[in-house]
């Protein structure tokens, strides 16, 4: 056997694989032959090498790393694992979600969009949504009509910002209210925010303080009114009102008055003004004692017959005009206007004022 | 021993077979597997750290290797032993890990031998040479062609049989024999400057 073939067996010899007669052969080879011995001794020091590298450790946490993996894999969410996995996070991850819809859905059905109002036109209607005239007569009851409307009305006709307005009113308000020395629950909050429009111009300009508007309520063909319904427990940044080319203020007759300005209403009554829902709508206010807001779709030339026909039912307390507050402009601008009217009780008309409130 | 094995890792349940595990995994019950994956786990590492030389990539493969054997776990017949097959899988995942890591250490620095601390050296000085050996034997293997690494290691380092070696790599004993004798020579030759500088040791 010559040192090629005894090469090429030295791993089997190594490890001990030969039979008994080869390994005879080898080992007579080895002990002659010093350049395979010198190989042999090569290779077993690669193989004591190999076996004597150190055991590494594998790292801290395998087996539960691989075991999470695998219960991943496991759990291959179905749809509402995905939804529901980690209970303690999604849980309260979505409770919280659905709070926050619902919020938000109470105060999207609270106010229904008053932006559809403008673009009916119409002259003037009465609000025939009984159960807003209902919850007026009851705030009516609440109402705490106990500022003269004139101390209020300078500043409405002056100040031609309606958040400075509402301000005073604010502040009018509060003024009461500390005179009375109470402090505001949030039920009271809701109470002042109904009784704020006996606070009349001021009130009625400002930004949904203290009225709350807008409800669109279609009267038949045409005549279109945005009403006003009370009480609202929401802040006034949150409310939006329909868009007005001009705010007015107009003020009922008093009782005394009241039957010759309604002749003379009539006399100049529009054909296409139902007179009766003018009527009726100052009859709410009259009978409720609470001011009532409509927003108004009339075209450019029947503005001023609509002051007229105004000033002969009542009194035109302040007339603003807002031309720079059209927010999309051509939309409502082909020859309408919208106005917002704000109509108000007789000065001297009756009132419900609770005894607890009144102011002197 | 119950407290014990939540503890350490290498505590495994030995009464339980591997095949044991197995009927039991196939039949749904998952953890079953934690048994196979403690009980095999550091041969798997050890195998796959030393083909790669790099323990964060050997972590990984391993890891890898576990859970293909579970994903595949229905593939696997009660023929050959679980070890071997998950010695395959390992050597699968490996040898791409391995030609991926060579790409990248053709346009970086050599692969590095990351030696993690090595067990109880009572000398100091022959600390320090096995540890120089050591990282000579890792490069020497870095260096190999993967089949001729993954034979030696699978012979020599994991000191399984010829038979399932030969299972493992699905090729007969004789070129088990024949490829473990070429790979070695391979070895040796790499290892040669360093056997000439030191003298052979007897």
């Amino acid at each position: 056997m010559n040192c090629e073939e005894v090469q090429a067996q030295l791993s089997d010899y190594l490890d001990k694989t030969l039979s008994p007669a080869n390994l005879h052969t080898i080992e007579a080879h080895l002990s002659a032959c010093t350049l395979c011995r010198t190989e042999t001794d090569y290779l077993s020091e690669c193989i004591h090498q190999v076996a004597s590298l150190p055991v590494i450790e594998p790292p801290i946490g395998f087996t539960q790393r691989v075991m999470a993996r695998v219960r991943e894999i496991n759990e291959q969410p179905s749809f509402w694992q995905r939804w529901f996995f980690p209970l303690r996070i999604k849980i309260p991850l979505q409770a919280t979600a659905v709070a926050l819809v619902g919020i938000l859905a109470v105060y999207i059905l609270q106010k229904e969009p008053p932006e559809k109002s403008p673009t009916i036109s119409s002259a003037i209607v009465t609000p025939q949504n009984q159960v807003t005239s209902t919850e007026i007569k009851q705030k009516g009851q609440e109402v705490k009509t106990d500022s003269p409307p004139t101390q209020e009305k300078t500043p409405a006709l002056t100040s031609p910002q309606p958040r400075l307005k509402t301000g005073q009113a604010k502040t009018a308000n509060e003024n009461n209210g500390a005179a009375l020395g109470r402090t505001k629950s949030p039920a009271e909050e809701r109470n002042d925010a109904s009784s704020q429009p006996s606070f009349a111009p001021t009130e009625a300009k400002g930004r949904g303080v203290g009225i709350v508007f807008g409800t669109p309520v279609s009267a038949g063909q045409g005549p279109n009114i945005t009403e006003s319904k009370g009480g609202s427990l929401r802040p006034e940044s949150m409310t939006i009102e329909p868009f007005a080319d001009y705010e007015m203020v107009f003020r009922l007759p008093n009782q005394a008055q009241r039957d010759s300005a309604k002749i003379d209403a009539s006399a100049v009554m529009e054909r296409q003004t139902p007179p009766e829902s003018l009527d009726r709508l100052m009859e709410l206010v009259a009978g409720s004692g609470q001011p009532q807001t409509v927003w108004l779709n009339v075209s450019k030339n029947q503005y001023e017959q609509l002051k007229r026909q105004l000033r002969a039912m009542g009194t035109v307390e302040s007339e603003t005009p807002f031309p720079f507050l059209r927010a999309q402009p051509g939309e409502q601008n082909d020859g309408q206007l919208q106005i917002k009217l704000t109509v108000l009780p007789p000065t001297e008309t009756k009132r419900v004022a609770p005894s607890s409130s009144s102011d002197k | 021993m119950k407290k014990e094995s939540n503890k350490a890792e290498e505590v495994v349940p030995e009464a339980i077979s591997d095949a044991e595990c197995v009927r039991r995994l196939l039949q749904g019950e998952a953890e079953a597997f934690e048994i196979l994956v403690r009980r095999h786990q550091k041969a798997i590492f050890n195998l796959v750290y030393r083909m790669l030389g790099d323990y964060d990539e050997a972590a990984e493969v391993s890891q890898e290797t576990f859970l293909s054997a579970y994903r595949s776990i229905g593939q696997f017949r009660g023929e050959a032993n679980f070890s071997t097959w998950l010695y395959r899988i390992a050597i699968n995942h490996a040898s791409t890990r391995r030609r991926g890591l060579a790409k990248w250490q053709q346009r970086t620095v050599p692969l590095e031998t990351t030696e993690p601390v090595s067990e109880r050296e009572p000398d100091p000085a022959d600390a320090a040479e096995r540890k120089e050996i050591q990282q000579l034997v890792q490069k020497a293997l870095n260096g190999l062609e993967a089949s001729d690494a993954m034979i030696i290691l699978l012979k020599d380092l994991q000191d399984v049989p010829y038979e399932e070696v030969a299972r493992v790599l699905d090729v007969p004993v004789g070129t088990v024999k024949s490829r473990l004798h070429r790979a070695r020579k391979a070895l040796r030759s790499r290892l040669a400057p360093y056997f000439k500088a030191r003298g052979t040791r007897k």
